[in-house]
C-alpha cells in the first residue's frame, strides 16, 4: 500500500476535527475533547515522526516528508515547518484544553481548528508569495474567534484583518523584488528595493514599533484565550514567513547595518510597550502591551545577526507562549467574574480570585523578564548580547520591564481593593488547577529554559540562514 | 453585443485610468455608502479595462469576476444594517436620490476631505519624481499610487468596517494594479482572488457584528 504523505495528514486531521467540533460546538466538554485530541496527536506526530523514511502510525503507513503536488504546487513537510507545527499544535492543545472550562465562544474549537489548518498549508507551501496570501486568508477565519459569539465592538478583529490584509501586499512586493535581485546581480539596487516593503509586511506582522497598537486592541477586544492564541500563534508563523523570505533574499542576513536597523527597531518596541503598559488602566490594554514589548526581544535577538542570535529568537518566541496563554487564561476569569477589564470595576478581585490574579501577574512578570519566569534567561541572553555595543539599551530594556512591573504593581493595587465584589463568586477548582498548571510551565521554563531548544536547533540547522 | 464590446474597447487605456482617478477619488470624498460601493464596482471593472493590454483576458475576467463578487458581499453586508440606523441617518444633513449631500456628512466633513485628497495628489507626485522601476508602465504604476494613497487616506479617517473595507479595497486594487504586470502566475492570480474574497468576507462579518451590536447608529450617523 502506498504511504499516506505526511502533508495530507497535517491538512486532513485538523479539518475533519474542525467539522465534528462544529458539529458538538454546543457540548464544550466533547468539543474540547476532540480538538485536543486531535491537536496533541498531531504535535506528537510533528515531534516524533521523521521526514526522511515512512513510519507506521495505528497501522497505517505514513511518509511524513514525502512532497505531495496538488494543481501544480509542492506541498512538503521540511524540518523547519516541522519544529514550527509540532510546537502549534502543542500550543492549541493547550489552549483547547484551557477552553475546555473558560468559555472563549462556541466556535473557538472548530474555527481554532481550521485556522491551523492555514497554518500548516503555510508551512507545506514552498512558494513565499503563495505562503504570504495562504497566512493573509487566515485573519478571515480568526475573526470568529476574534468575536465570539457576542456581537459588539469589533475594532480588536477590525485591526487583525487590517494589519493582515495591508501586510500581503507589501510581503508579494518584497518577494517579487528580491526574486529579481536573484534573477540577474545587475538588478542588485532591485533587490535593496525589497527592504523597504519587507519592513513595512513584517513590521505589521511582527508588531514592531509603530505598527504594533493592533495587539492590545486585539487582546481588549477578543476573548483573552483567543487573543492570547492568536499573538501566540500567529506572530510565531509570522516569524516563520520572515525566515522564508531571509531565505529567499539571504543577503539581508550579511548586512550589519540592516541589522543594526532591526535591533533598533527591537529595542523601541520593547521601550514603547513597557511605558505604555506602565499608564494602562485596564488589565487587557495591559496585557497587550506587556506581550508587545516582549516581541521586541524577537527583533532584538535576530539583529544581533549569527545562528545562536536566531536560536535565541526562536526560543524566545516558544517559551513566550506560556506566559502569554498564563495571562489569557486569567484574564479571561477576572473579565467574566468583573464584567470588564478596567481596573476601577476589578476592586477587591485578587481577595476572591487569588489564583487568577497570581496567575496573571506571573504571566506579566515572565513578559517582563523577570527571574525564575519563563522570559527571563532570553531577556538575559538578548540583554548580554546588545549590552556588549550599547550599554544604554539594557538600562532601557530593564526600565522597560520596570514599566510593565509598574503597570502589573497598578493592577495589583487595584484588583486587592478595599471593597470586595459581592457579585464575584468563589475561585473555581477545576480552572484554578488549569492556571496553576500553566503558570507552574511558566516557572519550570525559568528554571529549565532549555526545555524546547533541541526542536529548535533542528529548526535552525534545517534553516540554514548563517 | 458587439455594441457593448466596442464601448468596453474605448475605455481601454487612457479613459480606464483617468476612470481609476476619479473613482479612488469619490470612493474617499463621498460620504454615502451607496455612491462609494457603486465607485468600487466601476473601479473593478476599470482595473480590468486597465489591464488588457498587459495580462491575458482571463486574468483580466477573473479580477473583474472577483471584484463583482467582492462589491455583492460588502453591498449585502451593508443593507443588512438594522432600519433604526437609516432613520437615525436620514436627520443628518440634505440628500439628493435618498443621498447624502451635506458639507459636514462622512468623516471629516467634505471640504476637509478634500483638501486631505489634494494632499495625496501631491504626495504621489512628490514619490514619482523618483520612480525607476522600469518593469511597469509609468501610468499604471501612477495611477496605483494614487489608489493606494487614497485608499490608505481613507482607511485612517474610517470609524466604520464598511468605510475601512471600501478603503483597503481601493488600496488593494491599486496594488494589484501593478502586480498583475509583474507576477503574470496563474496560481497567484487564483489565491489573490481568494484572498480578496476572504477579506471581503471578513468585513462583511465585522459590518454584521458592529451593527448587530447597536452600534452601528453611531458609526454609520458619523460615517454618512
Amino acid at each position: 500500500m502506498t504511504p499516506l504523505p505526511g502533508a495530507i495528514v497535517l491538512l486532513a486531521i485538523p479539518l475533519a476535527a474542525a467539522l465534528v467540533a462544529y458539529v458538538l460546538r454546543r457540548w464544550a466538554p466533547a468539543a474540547a475533547l476532540v480538538s485536543v485530541a486531535a491537536t496533541a496527536s498531531l504535535a506528537m506526530l510533528c515531534g516524533r515522526l521523521p521526514l526522511d523514511r515512512s513510519a507506521y502510525v495505528v497501522g497505517q503507513e505514513v511518509a511524513f516528508g514525502r512532497p505531495v503536488v496538488v494543481a501544480g504546487r509542492t506541498l512538503m513537510l521540511d524540518a523547519a515547518g516541522q519544529s514550527w507545527l509540532a510546537f502549534l499544535f502543542a500550543l492549541a492543545a493547550v489552549a483547547f484544553v484551557l477552553a475546555w472550562r473558560l468559555k472563549q465562544g462556541r466556535l473557538f474549537f472548530s474555527f481554532g481548528l481550521v485556522l491551523l489548518s492555514f497554518y500548516v498549508l503555510v508551512a507545506l507551501l514552498q512558494t513565499f508569495s503563495l505562503a504570504v496570501l495562504v497566512f493573509a486568508m487566515s485573519a478571515t477565519p480568526a475573526l470568529f474567534l476574534i468575536q465570539g459569539d457576542r456581537p459588539g465592538p469589533v475594532q480588536g478583529g477590525e485591526r487583525y484583518l487590517l494589519v493582515t490584509l495591508l501586510a500581503a501586499p507589501m510581503l508579494l512586493s518584497a518577494a517579487w523584488l528580491a526574486g529579481q535581485g536573484q534573477l540577474a546581480t545587475e538588478n542588485a539596487a532591485m533587490a535593496r528595493m525589497a527592504l523597504l516593503p519587507a519592513a513595512l509586511g513584517f513590521g505589521l506582522l511582527l508588531a514592531a514599533f509603530p505598527f504594533g497598537t493592533w495587539m492590545p486592541a486585539l487582546i481588549a477586544g477578543a476573548p483573552p484565550l483567543v487573543g492570547a492564541f492568536l499573538i501566540a500563534a500567529g506572530q510565531a508563523m509570522a516569524l516563520f514567513l520572515a525566515l522564508f523570505f531571509l531565505q529567499e533574499a539571504p543577503w539581508i542576513v550579511q548586512d550589519a547595518a540592516l541589522l543594526e536597523v532591526v535591533q533598533f527597531v527591537g529595542l523601541v518596541t520593547v521601550v514603547a510597550g513597557g511605558l505604555m503598559a506602565a499608564v494602562q488602566r485596564d488589565l487587557g490594554r495591559l496585557f497587550g502591551y506587556a506581550a508587545l514589548s516582549d516581541v521586541g526581544y524577537v527583533w532584538l535577538a535576530l539583529g544581533t545577526g549569527g545562528s545562536q542570535s536566531l536560536t535565541l529568537a526562536l526560543l524566545h518566541a516558544a517559551n513566550r507562549a506560556a506566559p502569554i496563554l498564563l495571562m489569557g487564561a486569567s484574564l479571561a476569569l477576572l473579565r467574566h467574574r468583573a464584567g470588564s477589564d478596567a481596573f476601577a470595576g476589578l476592586r477587591g478581585a485578587a481577595r476572591r480570585l487569588p489564583i487568577h490574579t497570581a496567575g496573571f501577574l506571573i504571566g506579566g512578570l515572565a513578559l517582563a523578564g523577570f527571574p525564575m519566569t519563563a522570559g527571563f534567561a532570553t531577556h538575559w541572553g538578548v540583554g548580554r548580547a546588545v549590552a556588549g555595543a550599547h550599554w544604554t539599551w539594557t538600562v532601557l530594556l530593564l526600565a522597560s520591564s520596570g514599566g510593565v512591573a509598574i503597570g502589573l504593581l497598578r493592577a495589583l493595587g487595584a484588583m486587592l481593593g478595599d471593597e470586595p465584589r459581592d457579585d464575584a463568586g468563589k475561585q473555581p477548582v477545576v480552572r484554578s488547577i488549569l492556571v496553576v498548571v500553566v503558570a507552574a510551565l511558566v516557572i519550570a521554563l525559568g528554571v529549565y529554559p532549555q526545555l524546547f531548544l533541541p526542536p529548535i536547533r533542528r529548526a535552525v540547522e534545517a534553516l540554514a540562514l548563517f | 453585443m458587439q455594441i457593448f464590446a466596442d464601448f468596453l474597447n474605448s475605455l481601454t487605456g487612457a479613459p480606464a485610468m483617468i476612470g481609476l482617478l476619479l473613482t479612488a477619488a469619490i470612493i474617499f470624498v463621498s460620504a454615502d455608502w451607496r455612491v462609494a460601493l457603486s465607485a468600487l464596482l466601476v473601479q473593478y471593472i476599470l482595473v480590468g479595462l486597465a489591464l488588457v493590454d498587459t495580462v491575458r483576458l482571463e486574468f483580466v475576467l477573473v479580477r473583474i469576476l472577483t471584484g463583482l463578487l467582492v462589491t455583492a458581499i460588502l453591498y449585502l453586508s451593508a443593507r443588512y444594517i438594522p432600519i433604526g440606523t437609516h432613520e437615525k441617518e436620514d436627520e443628518v444633513g440634505p440628500h439628493i436620490f435618498g443621498l447624502h449631500v451635506g458639507w459636514l456628512a462622512g468623516p471629516l466633513g467634505f471640504p476637509l476631505r478634500l483638501m486631505a485628497s489634494l494632499l495625496v495628489v501631491l504626495l504621489v507626485v512628490r514619490v514619482f519624481q523618483s520612480y525607476t522601476l522600469a518593469a511597469v508602465p509609468m501610468g499604471l504604476a501612477l495611477i496605483a499610487f494614487w489608489m493606494a494613497g487614497m485608499g490608505m487616506l481613507g482607511l485612517v479617517l474610517s470609524g466604520h468596517p464598511l468605510r475601512a473595507a471600501v478603503a483597503v479595497m481601493t488600496f488593494l486594487a491599486g496594488f494589484d494594479l501593478v502586480f498583475a504586470a509583474l507576477e503574470p502566475s496563474l496560481a497567484l492570480v487564483g489565491f489573490l482572488s481568494t484572498f480578496y474574497l476572504l477579506g471581503a468576507l471578513g468585513f462583511a462579518y465585522l459590518i454584521a457584528a458592529h451593527s448587530l451590536a447597536g452600534t452601528g447608529t453611531e458609526g454609520r450617523r458619523t460615517e454618512g
